[in-house]
Formats: C-alpha cells, sequence, structure tokens
C-alpha cells in the first residue's frame, strides 16, 4: 500500500539546513499495523506528515496505492487524501466550536456525501467508539479519553484504508491509553493499516513491526 | 511613569502601524471636515447676533416660486407704510444694499464699499439706542458715515465732494451682518404714484414690539385686499433676522446650508466609523491586554494602571489624528475660503477648530471608556468578538450607505445636467453690449454658426411676464410668456413641436404652447384654440430652463410684437433700464438688417474661446463698452453647482469610509486567520480545500454586508427620497442601484480578505498542527 524509495525531507532556513528525513525507503503492506519509532526530532512526525499527504517530501518517491504522489500539488493532495486517510493526533485536534457529531461529521462534509448517508455514518462511528450520549457536547466538555474517541471516530467515520496516528496516547492515562490502543488494534483487525508514531514500547507492542527512525535514517526494523 | 505609559502606548501603535495609520487618517480627515462644516455653519448663524434684540427683527420676503430658493427679496414700497399701520410692529424700514467704489476728488480711495440706501427709520429698526437727528428735507440725499470709513476719507472729505453729513456712526459691525455699511444715503423711500405695488427696488425688515407673534403678521397680511396689490399672487414671510444669511442668502452660495448640514452628519459618521476601526484592534486585543495587566499587577501595578495605560494610548492616538488634521486644515484653508466665501480672519477659524479639536478629544475619550467598561464588566471571547462583528457592521454600513447617497446623488446630477431639457444649450454663447450690431455681422465672426435675438427669455432670463388664464372648468392658471423677435428660435434651440406647426414672420396673433400648457388649460384639441388672445399653431414639448427644484409652467411663446409690452426692461447685469428699440422684423431679409444689442450665437465644437475673443475685439474697438457674455451650458449647470461640489466631498467621504471599513475588515480576517489557525489546519487534514476554508470566511462576511445593506439602503432610501423632493425632475431608485452598491461593497470586501485567507489557508497543516 505505501513505498517510499530515498525519500527526503530537508527543512531550510537562511542560516540552517535540517536534514528530517534521509533516504528513506519503506514498504508498508495493506491490512499492516505499523508502529514508527525514535528519539525526538529523528523525523516520525515529518514522515507521517509526507505518509498522509499533508507535506510534500523534498527529493524521493512516494507510491500510494501503486500511485506516484510525491510531487502532487496541494489541491491534488487534498483530494487524494478524501476518504482514503484518516489522522489521530496526541492532542486530539478537535474543533472547540463543532460539538461531537459535528466534528465527526467533518470528513463527509468535505466529500460531499448526502445528508442521510452522513447521520448514518457519524451514528455509526459513535457507537463503535461509545460516545454516543455526548453527541451534543463540545470538546472542553469532555475527558482526554473521550476527545481522543471522537478524533478516532472522525478518523474512521469515511472508512479510509490507511489510519496515522502521531501519538495517539501520548496526552492520556494509561486506562484511556489502552482502551484507545484497543480501538486500533480493532480497526486493523478490520482491515484497516494503521501507522502509529509512538515513543512507548508497550503501544509499539500492539503493531505487528516497527519502523526505528533515528536521525533521519531508518535503522533495521524489528520484526517481533 | 508617565514616560513608561507613553512608551507603551508608542510601541502598541507601532505594533499595529497599518491599522493604527488608518485609524488616524480616518479620524483626521473626520476632524478636518468636521472643524470646516462647523466653523462655517456657526459662522453663518452666527450673523447679527451683536444687535440688540435681532430676535425681533424680520426681513420681509415676497414669495415667489419662479426663484431657485422660493422667495423675492425685492418688495414694492407700499408695503412699508402697510406693516408701519399694525400695531405689532414697531418700526420698519426699506433699503436698498449695494456696493460702490467711493471716490476722493477722482481718486479712488475704498473699493466695494458697502453702501446703503435707506429712509429715516433705518436706525429704529437696527439701533435704536442711537439717536439720529435727522434734517427735514432729505431731498439733498444727506449720508452718515461708519467710523472707519470717515476715518480713510479724512475730515475734509464732504467739503470736497459738496456732500452733506448727518453724522458718523462708530462701533458698528462691518461683518457678519446682514445690514453692513460704510456710508448711508438717506433718501425719502421713492414711490410710484402711477403703480405703487409694481415697483420693487427695497429690501424690507420689521422690528416687532416683545412677545408678538410673527404668524399673527403673515395672517394680517395675507387677509389683507388693497387695490392694485395683486393681494394673493403676492404673499410674504417674515423670516428672522439672523436666519436670513443662510436660509436665503442674497448672492448664491457655493454650497448651500442645508448641504452642509447633510455634510456636518457625513464627517461625524466618519469620525465613528475611525473610531470603531481602532477599537476593533483594541478589543481583539483585550485578552492579551489582560493578562498584561495581572502580569502588571503582580508586579505591584494597580489596577488603575490599564486604564491609564488605555487612555494614555488613545490620547496618543487623537493627539496624532489633530496633528494631522492640523495640517490638512492648514493645507485646505485657502480652497475652503475659496468655496466659502466667508470673509472672516483665519484666527477666527483656528480658534474654532481648537475647539472642536478638544471636543472631539473628550468626546472620543469617553465613548472608547464607556465601550471598554462595559467590555471589561463581561470579558469573553464571544462578546469581543461580537463586539468585532457590531463594529465591522458598523463601518461597513456608513460605507454602504455613503456609497448609495453618493451613486444616487450622482445618478441625480447627471440626470439634472445631462438628460434631454427640451432645447439645445450646448455650444451656445448669449451676449449683450452696448454696441449695435446686426445678426450679419455676428455670423461673419469665425466659428459662428446661427444667431438670433436673443434679449434673455431664459438662460439668462431677463425679461420675464405672466398671465393668469381661467380653464373651463374655471380654474386659475398662471402662465408664463416667452417672446421672441423671429421664428427662428424653435430651430435655433432644436424645440421639437409635436403638434402643428412654427410661427410665421410678423404671425401676430399666433402662439406656440408647451405639453404643460395643453394639460393645464384643459384642452383637448389645442390647434386653433385661442388662448389670452393668441391662435393656438403648435405645440412644443416643454422645455426645462428653470433651475431643478422649479416646475415647468404652462407657456405661450409668442414673437414680440404681438405683446403689449413695457417701454423699459431692467437689465438685472448692469442694473440700468434699457430702452426696448428693436423692430420685429416681418421678414428674415429684415430680420437680417435689423440691429440689436442682444444675440445669442450657436458656435462650431471648439471655437468657443476664439468667438468670444473676436467679439471681445470687436466691441472694445467701439471704445469704452460694455459686453457681458455668458455660456448656456455653464449657465444651466451653475443652477446644480451646489450639489456639484457636495458630490467631489461626498465622494471623498465615501472613499475614506469605505477605506477605513477595508482595513476594518483585513484586520479582523487577520486576527480571526491567527485566531482559527488550527481549526483551519485541521479541517485541511480531514479534507477541506483552499476553497472551502475560504468560503468559511465568505459566508460570514456575506451576512455582515447583508446586514449592513439592510440597514444602510433603507436609512439611504429615506435620506436619498427625501433629498430627491426638492427637484422636480428627478431619478428613480432603480433596482440596478442596489445590486450594483451591493456588488461593488461585496467585491471590495471579498479583495480585501481574500488575500488574507488563501494564505491561512496554503499554510502547510502539518506544521500548524505541530507548533499549536
Amino acid at each position: 500500500m505505501i513505498k517510499t524509495t530515498n525519500l527526503q525531507k530537508i527543512f531550510r532556513t537562511d542560516e540552517v539546513e535540517t536534514w528530517a528525513l534521509n533516504e528513506v525507503n519503506i514498504e508498508i503492506k495493506e491490512g499492516e499495523f505499523v508502529a514508527v519509532m525514535g528519539p525526538s526530532g529523528c523525523g516520525k512526525t515529518t514522515l507521517l506528515n509526507i505518509l498522509g499527504l499533508l507535506d510534500n517530501p523534498t527529493s524521493g518517491e512516494y507510491y500510494l496505492n501503486g500511485k506516484e504522489v510525491s510531487k502532487l500539488k496541494e489541491n491534488q493532495r487534498t483530494n487524494l487524501r478524501k476518504g482514503v486517510i484518516g489522522f489521530v493526533f496526541q492532542s486530539f485536534n478537535l474543533i472547540e466550536e463543532l460539538n461531537v457529531y459535528e466534528n465527526i461529521e467533518l470528513p463527509l462534509l468535505y466529500m460531499k456525501m448526502p445528508a442521510t448517508e452522513r447521520k448514518k455514518r457519524v451514528k455509526e462511528a459513535m457507537d463503535r467508539m461509545a460516545i454516543s450520549h455526548r453527541v451534543k457536547h463540545f470538546p472542553q466538555q469532555l475527558s482526554g479519553g473521550q476527545q481522543q474517541r471522537v478524533a478516532i471516530a472522525r478518523a474512521v467515520v469515511a472508512n479510509p484504508d490507511l489510519i496515522l496516528a502521531d501519538e495517539p496516547t501520548g496526552n492520556l492515562d494509561s486506562k484511556n491509553g489502552a482502551e484507545v490502543m484497543s480501538l486500533l488494534t480493532d480497526l486493523n483487525r478490520e482491515g484497516t493499516t494503521i501507522v502509529m508514531v509512538t515513543h512507548s514500547m508497550h503501544d509499539a507492542g500492539y503493531a505487528g513491526r516497527t519502523i526505528n527512525l533515528f536521525d533521519g535514517k531508518v535503522v533495521p526494523e524489528v520484526v517481533l | 511613569m508617565f514616560k513608561h505609559y507613553t512608551k507603551i502606548a508608542w510601541r502598541n501603535l507601532l505594533k499595529y502601524k497599518t491599522q493604527s495609520i488608518i485609524s488616524v487618517l480616518g479620524l483626521a480627515i473626520g476632524f478636518t471636515a468636521f472643524s470646516f462644516t462647523m466653523s462655517w455653519i456657526r459662522f453663518e448663524r452666527g450673523y447679527d447676533k451683536q444687535i440688540k434684540d435681532a430676535d425681533r427683527i424680520y426681513k420681509v420676503f415676497k414669495l415667489n416660486k419662479r426663484n431657485e430658493d422660493g422667495v423675492q427679496h425685492m418688495l414694492p414700497t407700499p408695503l412699508k407704510r402697510l406693516l408701519e399701520g399694525f400695531p405689532e410692529v414697531e418700526a420698519v424700514t426699506a433699503i436698498n444694499q449695494t456696493k460702490k467704489d467711493i471716490f476722493k476728488a477722482e481718486e479712488l480711495l475704498i473699493s466695494n464699499a458697502d453702501v446703503i440706501l435707506a429712509d429715516t427709520s433705518f436706525f429704529k429698526v437696527f439701533y435704536p439706542d442711537i439717536k439720529i437727528n435727522f434734517p427735514n428735507d432729505l431731498s439733498d440725499r444727506p449720508i452718515i458715515l461708519s467710523g472707519r470709513i470717515a476715518q480713510i476719507l479724512g475730515s475734509d472729505y464732504t467739503k470736497t465732494e459738496g456732500i452733506k453729513l448727518i453724522d458718523i456712526i462708530s462701533g458698528l459691525p462691518s461683518v457678519r451682518t446682514n445690514v453692513p455699511f460704510d456710508l448711508m444715503t438717506v433718501a425719502p423711500l421713492f414711490e410710484d404714484s402711477e403703480c405703487p405695488w409694481c415697483y420693487f427696488s427695497y429690501t424690507m425688515y420689521v422690528r416687532l414690539h416683545d412677545n408678538v407673534d410673527v404668524k399673527l403678521i403673515q395672517t394680517k397680511l395675507e387677509s389683507i385686499e388693497v387695490e392694485g396689490s395683486m393681494q394673493g399672487v403676492m404673499s410674504f414671510i417674515l423670516v428672522p433676522l439672523r436666519e436670513t444669511h443662510y436660509t436665503y442668502p442674497t448672492d448664491k452660495a457655493k454650497i448651500r446650508y442645508a448641504h452642509l448640514q447633510i455634510f456636518i452628519i457625513v464627517s461625524i459618521l466618519i469620525i465613528l466609523c475611525a473610531l470603531f476601526n481602532y477599537l476593533m484592534l483594541f478589543v481583539n486585543n483585550l485578552k492579551v491586554r489582560v493578562r498584561e495587566l495581572k502580569l502588571r499587577i503582580v508586579n505591584g501595578a494597580s489596577g488603575v494602571s490599564f486604564l491609564v495605560q488605555f487612555i494614555t494610548e488613545i490620547s496618543l492616538l487623537l493627539l496624532f489624528s489633530l496633528f494631522v488634521s492640523t495640517i490638512l486644515i492648514e493645507f485646505l484653508f485657502s480652497p475652503f475660503i475659496i468655496l466659502s466665501e466667508i470673509d472672516a480672519p483665519k484666527s477666527f477659524f483656528l480658534y474654532e477648530m481648537f475647539l472642536y479639536g478638544i471636543f472631539i478629544l473628550l468626546f472620543s475619550t469617553l465613548l472608547l471608556l464607556l465601550i471598554i467598561y462595559l467590555l471589561n464588566k463581561n470579558i469573553s471571547k464571544d462578546l469581543n468578538h461580537s463586539f468585532t462583528k457590531i463594529s465591522l457592521f458598523l463601518q461597513l454600513s456608513v460605507g454602504i450607505l455613503l456609497c448609495f447617497c453618493t451613486s444616487i446623488f450622482l445618478y441625480q446630477y447627471k440626470t439634472l445636467n445631462e438628460s434631454d431639457l427640451g432645447f439645445n444649450r450646448y455650444n451656445i454663447n448669449t451676449f449683450m453690449s452696448d454696441v449695435w450690431l446686426t445678426k450679419e455681422e455676428v455670423k461673419k465672426i469665425p466659428g459662428v454658426e446661427d444667431v438670433i435675438f436673443f434679449e434673455g427669455q431664459f438662460l439668462p432670463r431677463t425679461v420675464s411676464s405672466s398671465a393668469q388664464y381661467i380653464t373651463k372648468s374655471n380654474e386659475k392658471v398662471t402662465v408664463e410668456f416667452i417672446q421672441f423677435h423671429e421664428p427662428e428660435f424653435v430651430d435655433f434651440f432644436e424645440f421639437e413641436i409635436i403638434a402643428g406647426r412654427n410661427l410665421h414672420y410678423g404671425e401676430k396673433n399666433g402662439c406656440l404652447i408647451n405639453e404643460t400648457a395643453v394639460k393645464k388649460f384643459e384642452l383637448e384639441n389645442p390647434l386653433g384654440e385661442v388662448v389670452l388672445n393668441f391662435t393656438v399653431v403648435g405645440v412644443i414639448h416643454d422645455i426645462h430652463i428653470d433651475p431643478p427644484s422649479l416646475p415647468v409652467l404652462p407657456t405661450i411663446y409668442i414673437l414680440r410684437d404681438n405683446m403689449q409690452t413695457r417701454s423699459f426692461e431692467k437689465n438685472p447685469l448692469t442694473g440700468d433700464y434699457d430702452l426696448i428699440t428693436s423692430n420685429v422684423p416681418s421678414s428674415k431679409e429684415e430680420s437680417n438688417s435689423t440691429r440689436s444689442k442682444y444675440f445669442a450665437y450657436k458656435y462650431i465644437d471648439g471655437f468657443k474661446e476664439t468667438t468670444e475673443h473676436v467679439i471681445k475685439m470687436h466691441i472694445t474697438e467701439q471704445g469704452d463698452s460694455k459686453l457681458y457674455i455668458r455660456n448656456m451650458e455653464d449657465m444651466f449647470s451653475d443652477y446644480t453647482h451646489s450639489e456639484r461640489y457636495l458630490l467631489i466631498l461626498l465622494s471623498i467621504m465615501t472613499v475614506v469610509a469605505i477605506l477605513i471599513a477595508v482595513f476594518g475588515i483585513y484586520s479582523m480576517v487577520t486576527f480571526e486567520c491567527n485566531q482559527r489557525r488550527k481549526e483551519i489546519a485541521i479541517r485541511k487534514v480531514n479534507g477541506a480545500n483552499i476553497k472551502e476554508i475560504f468560503m468559511l470566511f465568505f459566508r460570514q462576511y456575506l451576512w455582515i454586508t447583508v446586514a449592513a445593506s439592510s440597514v444602510a439602503f433603507p436609512v439611504g432610501i429615506y435620506v436619498m427620497q427625501r433629498w430627491l423632493d426638492q427637484y422636480t425632475r428627478r431619478v428613480s431608485m432603480e433596482w440596478w442601484l442596489f445590486v450594483g452598491v451591493f456588488v461593488l461593497v461585496f467585491i471590495i470586501v471579498m479583495t480585501s480578505m481574500i488575500f488574507r485567507v488563501v494564505k491561512s489557508a496554503r499554510e502547510n497543516p502539518a506544521i500548524v498542527v505541530k507548533s499549536e
């Protein structure tokens, strides 16, 4: 599903040139659950952003479902992302002005899905994440665990092929963290490919394999 | 501490320099416009305040619908006698005011001196405390001098010139008075024994007894029947002395008083716009400022310090505005004096403007403090956001209102000046001189296309006659007569004959009438009908020759010989009485050989100056001859010169208001984009593209613009309808004007936000999500 060849990402300012990713070659098959690990600043989030089509690499190739996408323009990336990739962030990133229902509905709105279909999908996602009783609540009225459930519901509501999770348990206590990891594992079992950035060896344990990054380079992967 | 506050205030103004500059400029332009206009209004309202009991003195006007302001200044002398008989009247004076050059032994000592011809009652009306010993015999026209003039003329003036001096009066006002005089000639009232009520040569003022209701006098005047007075046709009004200068000015003002009042409201709106613009910036940053306050309190400051800091900031902004305003005032002072025609020293305006500056400074500070206090009491993000929207709404409302009013104004102005008036006024000059010329001689001038005799039938109207026609249904209709020498006037002015034919040479009993006459006279088949002894041979379209506030009257066009005319006619340009000696030609050949001193000629495009130059040369060759050349198009556009000036000023203010609103929107969008940066990124992550992000803002600003329009348009309709009502030919407020203004403002709004929103929408969401 995902294949990168000599992927490079360089951040340049007037004075400094930072190599965030250096010759990264990875391949992730459909239905895999992959954890990306490494110390802070090693390029994990940068890799995740490129895989999620939020950013373009400086050089190299990136194949998503067999299509070369590394040089797409922003609009093309946005269109390709819709309904295909879901995101889960450490800080949940819910929109404060929208309630639970509206937050989950967001990706479907941009897919121009009819209202009745949207309503059905949102209800399913909420039921699945056990947050139906909070439908009218706003993010600030929810606990961290509930907010992350809403974020996962939003990520899965469009039935994406790929979920990219950036330290999804980073802001949660162990109980809520375990619940989130359980939800991600369930999704993976149902066939969704998951790429998760984490610092936690425990969380990485839920993944099928781990990609280790160090100074922007992939170091030998460990198959558990 | 003051230094610290000033420093922080200065830094804050610099931090948001674009918005600060816009606020300063907006306020400065508002201040300048407000100061000039208020000074002007106060100047106008300050006339004759030095005169004791001025509220008991009234100027008497004759109502005259043919005049633009609806009144006539000159009155018949018997009216004075009539008024003197009313017990409510303390004194009446009839005066004749002119400007003359005063010579002493053929040396010009004073030019344009104010000279009054008055009877002995002048002082009883205006200065009852001044007692003058008038001689019994006034036949040799003795004079009274003002102290200032007496000093210039010297004590031997009267001896040198053989003039009888009654007195010298010092201390009387010479400016801002309706009755300034340097020299007064005292003479008995001229009374025409043959037609006393026909002789209009004096302006009249009355002093009423204390506590007299002026309406009582007017009612009495209307009810009295005097033989030969044309009572009913002749109605009078009494206007308080102190109001006469701006309600019915003797000389036509460049900008009418009513237009000044409109402009003062516009100035205040601009000031409010600029204040709200600044306040919006302030409120948007209120949360940050509250944190700053808390930090200050932690470091030992009191709660008052925030207020002091704010006052310092506001004061600094307002002082900058006043400084810029002072530069603008200095820069615009000369054009203002030319425009206002105010004869007052610069110090008068500087003093007035200083007072307004202080007033605006205090008013603005208090207004802003009040708003900040209210917001501070209920500080919340929602409230700040609402205030920002309300502020933008107000700015946009003013912008749309001014834009709409200016559009209607422009549309009406264009219509008045460019619409079909029923006659051709382009490339036509009229002239009068002391020299008798034939049409052939005028025609020979290079660039002259066509010539007719023209004695001021209209534009300029120097001759006027009217009569009453009684219709079949017994209604009295006032009829206007326009008399020409020859039938060529129809072709010359391109009148359109819609029925019948033109008059022939020598057709003494025939006439043309206009469409209004056909309607008012209730004539179904006007051709062949006899109207006031003239047989209608043709009907022409209405021609609009009067000021746009006057309706077209039923008019009869005849050849001059057909009327029993007076032997003398007053020439308003020279003040002389010209003997009408021209013969009405009975054929074209005779017409060509007839001599006249009055002509209208049509010139070839681009030959205006050439023809005028040649005529001037020709007339000058004849010796010390007078020549008055007028252009018909200029004279017509002169009717709307006040509108022209107001249109220019309004356009400037509209641009300023729109500019303030644009920067208000830009700063609000900038602020909002910063506030919603993360939301935009999350939406993008979830599939929103740039267009969809833009639509988020688009909807919001569309609604603000719609809301502002829904307030501005009804207000605009109300204001402009009232304004348009003064014109007899007026435009209707077409749907496309509303759509046009809305679309224009909306495009401006969109343009001012699109750049900022797109910039935010283009930000890499990965970076934003990570950084927030």
